[in-house]
């Protein structure tokens, strides 16, 4: 493996890691204020 | 200050605007200096283009280390003033932790490759970053088990005050044992990195520091609503029964 290689592989692992743990973050985020906003709304 | 931002009311009334500012601003200086570092920054006299492993590298380092400071800080909180923020804090700061951890060791290792011809050495610097990624992962499954009402118990919250521990004996690993990972480069009275890197470095490591505390906040933004949630629900099922008997 050559070093370009691994300096473009540790972007992309980088990448997929922050990025899933941001889109996660606020998946859960949006989904539980969603749902609390709901439960004001009807109740 | 602190006291005040406590409240969850007044917390929640800042995080709303903050989140996507902190992770916009974030994005944006990564971007930058990344891509100033990959594309601008010339190779360096002994480490070559493996200089670009930097840009990523340091800021999962000092960000691994900063969140698990931050997990101390607020077990602190919690077991002293018993700040209802405190735990939530300390729960949100956990899993992301644990990946910039990850992402510190994984960098690491593939910089390792070509600088010193191996993935991994067992010395004191390596050793004790796979330690705090090991903490991370305890703390997350105590937090799990003992979680009441989104909140952690008090025996998480020591957990999270003895594993600071690891923070120093990260941060002088280099200079108590042997090992192949350099000494410090940065330090209170100046830095050995040229300005060529440094300035996309420090940037870098701004935006990390951003991103990493929007998503903190998405994490207590949410841990929070799930609070009341289950509060709400609880009122809910109450009414219910009182109607139904």
């Amino acid at each position: 493996m050559t070093t370009e290689n691994l300096i473009f592989a540790s972007y992309i692992i980088s990448v997929i890691l922050v990025g899933g743990i941001a889109f996660n973050s606020y998946n859960a985020m949006r989904r539980a204020e969603a749902l609390l906003d709901d439960l004001r709304d009807n109740h | 200050m602190i006291h005040q931002l406590a409240n969850p009311t007044r917390f929640l009334k800042l995080a709303r605007p903050l989140t996507p500012i902190l992770f916009y601003c974030g994005l944006i200086l990564v971007l930058g200096a990344c891509g100033w570092g990959i594309l601008f920054s010339p190779d360096e006299k002994l480490l070559g283009n493996t200089v670009k492993f930097i840009y990523i590298h340091v800021p999962f380092a000092w960000l691994a280390i900063g969140g698990w400071t931050g997990i101390a800080i607020a077990s602190i909180a919690q077991l002293v003033w018993r700040h209802p923020l405190a735990s939530v804090a300390a729960r949100a700061i956990a899993p992301i932790g644990a990946i910039f951890a990850a992402l510190c060791i994984i960098t690491g290792s593939l910089w390792a490759k070509p600088t010193w011809g191996t993935w991994w050495v067992w010395d004191g610097r390596l050793t004790s970053v796979l330690v705090l990624f090991f903490l991370y992962l305890g703390y997350i499954a105590l937090a799990n088990a003992s979680s009441e009402k989104g909140q952690i118990s008090r025996v998480t919250a020591v957990y999270g005050v003895i594993g600071a521990v690891n923070i120093p004996i990260i941060n002088r690993s280099v200079v108590w044992w042997e090992s192949l990972h350099q000494k410090a480069s940065i330090t209170l009275t100046g830095s050995s990195i040229d300005s060529t890197y440094l300035l996309p470095l420090f940037i870098s490591v701004l935006g990390f520091t951003l991103i990493f505390t929007a998503i903190v906040f998405m994490r207590m933004r949410a841990a929070l609503a799930n609070i009341k949630i289950e509060a709400r629900m609880r009122r809910m099922a109450e009414d219910t029964h009182e109607i139904g008997s």
